[in-house]
């Protein structure tokens, strides 16, 4: 048997494709050692590889061990999925768009949001596959599933909340009046025209604010914790190596801070100008 | 002193923390000190030594580097200060039941 099929019987139980050069570099390193081993011991070339082969014991009980250690969620490629997603929900986003208004105050701030929630979103995708890469397994699953929240509520809640509760009511909250605008010719509202009834209503009316809210609840929600996973990583031993992904990351980390600080601060005085206006 | 295989084989990763408590070494290293001691429980089965290596790893026991020596690159483990707590956690408890053993062995 020679290293590279000892190797590859090693590989082929491990499905994690990240891991596999360095398992092979390592395995290799590790038979060549014992190779130098027996060739001063006074073996030949060859004798001492099939005793150091031989000392290896059985490669698929060591593929199979290492399988379940890595055996996880294809992070790099959720975090690519996610993004794809997002851009299509942006689409979705322009497609409801009221090109009329185009120019208005209310279009530019949200494309603004639009443009926040995004980076926000690269962050904590790139925090999510780092965390992943780190081995730290269960933060990175969290993280997947706060993005995936907060993914959801900008073109899901957003667009149904806004149709059911903007149809009935005259927008007592201020954020919700100015989305309004922007899926007025959703498809959503077509089919509500239609429910008239008093109970139905009533019921959607607070299901459309229990999904607003949602919307403005998750994306800070996923900063917060984009920015504390990032702070995080930067500061661990193993990811300190790797200088281009700590750039990208300080990058990333110091634009989410801008942006929650900026949707803080937006929020902060809207909820201050309602107040005055009431 | 010469431990029995079975006991050898259910404390892999303390006996593999415990070495790499006073040095970083790369896994062919942990079984030559091991074999030095003669407390090699991965007798010509040396590549069971990778996942458990690994899996400390994941857990955070332990980090790795690599580093090249002889013209070999070889994969260097370092014991965190997660590792260490463990490690000496473990062996409380096994100090504890030498304790309790012994305190047995005394009351019969």
């Amino acid at each position: 048997m020679s290293i590279q099929k000892y190797i590859s019987d090693v590989l082929v139980h491990i499905k994690n494709k990240t891991f596999k050069k360095e398992i092979e570099e390592e395995l290799e390193s590790h038979i060549e050692n014992r190779k130098q081993y027996y060739l001063k011991s006074g073996c030949d070339e060859k004798v001492s590889l099939t005793k150091a082969i031989e000392q290896m014991g059985n490669p698929n009980d060591v593929g199979e061990k290492m399988n379940k250690i890595y055996y996880n969620l294809p992070a790099l490629y959720a975090s690519f999925a996610m993004i794809l997603i997002y851009a299509l929900g942006i689409a979705y986003f322009y497609y409801c768009v009221d090109f009329t208004n185009l120019l208005s105050d209310t279009i530019n701030k949200s494309i603004e949001e639009m443009v926040i929630s995004f980076i926000c979103f690269l962050a904590s995708s790139n925090c999510f596959y780092l965390c992943y890469k780190n081995r730290f397994g269960k933060t990175a699953i969290l993280l997947g599933i706060v993005n995936i929240i907060s993914l959801f509520s900008f073109y899901i809640f957003i667009p149904i909340g806004c149709s059911i509760f903007g149809f009935f009511f005259d927008f007592p909250a201020v954020f919700v009046d100015k989305e309004f605008y922007f899926f007025e010719n959703s498809f959503l509202n077509g089919y509500f025209i239609i429910v008239s009834d008093f109970l139905y209503f009533f019921l959607t009316s607070y299901i459309g604010i229990l999904l607003v809210s949602l919307f403005f609840i998750s994306p800070i929600v996923n900063e917060v914790i984009s920015i504390i996973m990032g702070i995080n990583m930067l500061s661990n031993k193993f990811y300190k190596k790797k200088k281009h992904y700590k750039r990208f990351s300080v990058i990333l980390i110091t634009l989410t801070f801008v942006c929650l600080f900026t949707i803080t601060v937006e929020i902060s005085a809207d909820f201050i100008k309602s107040l005055i206006l009431q | 002193m010469r431990y029995s295989k079975e006991l050898l084989k259910g404390n892999t990763p303390v006996l593999v923390m415990s070495v790499l408590k006073y040095k970083d070494l790369y896994g062919y290293e942990i079984i030559r000190k091991l074999e030095f001691r003669g407390e090699n429980p991965f007798e010509m089965n040396e590549g069971a030594l990778y996942p458990v290596l690994h899996a400390l790893e994941k857990e955070n026991f332990l980090t790795s580097y690599w580093e090249e020596k002889d013209g070999i690159k070889c994969k260097y483990y370092h014991i965190t200060e997660k590792g260490e707590k463990q490690l000496a956690k473990f062996l409380s408890l096994s100090n504890d039941v030498v304790k309790f053993l012994n305190f047995a062995d005394f009351a019969r």
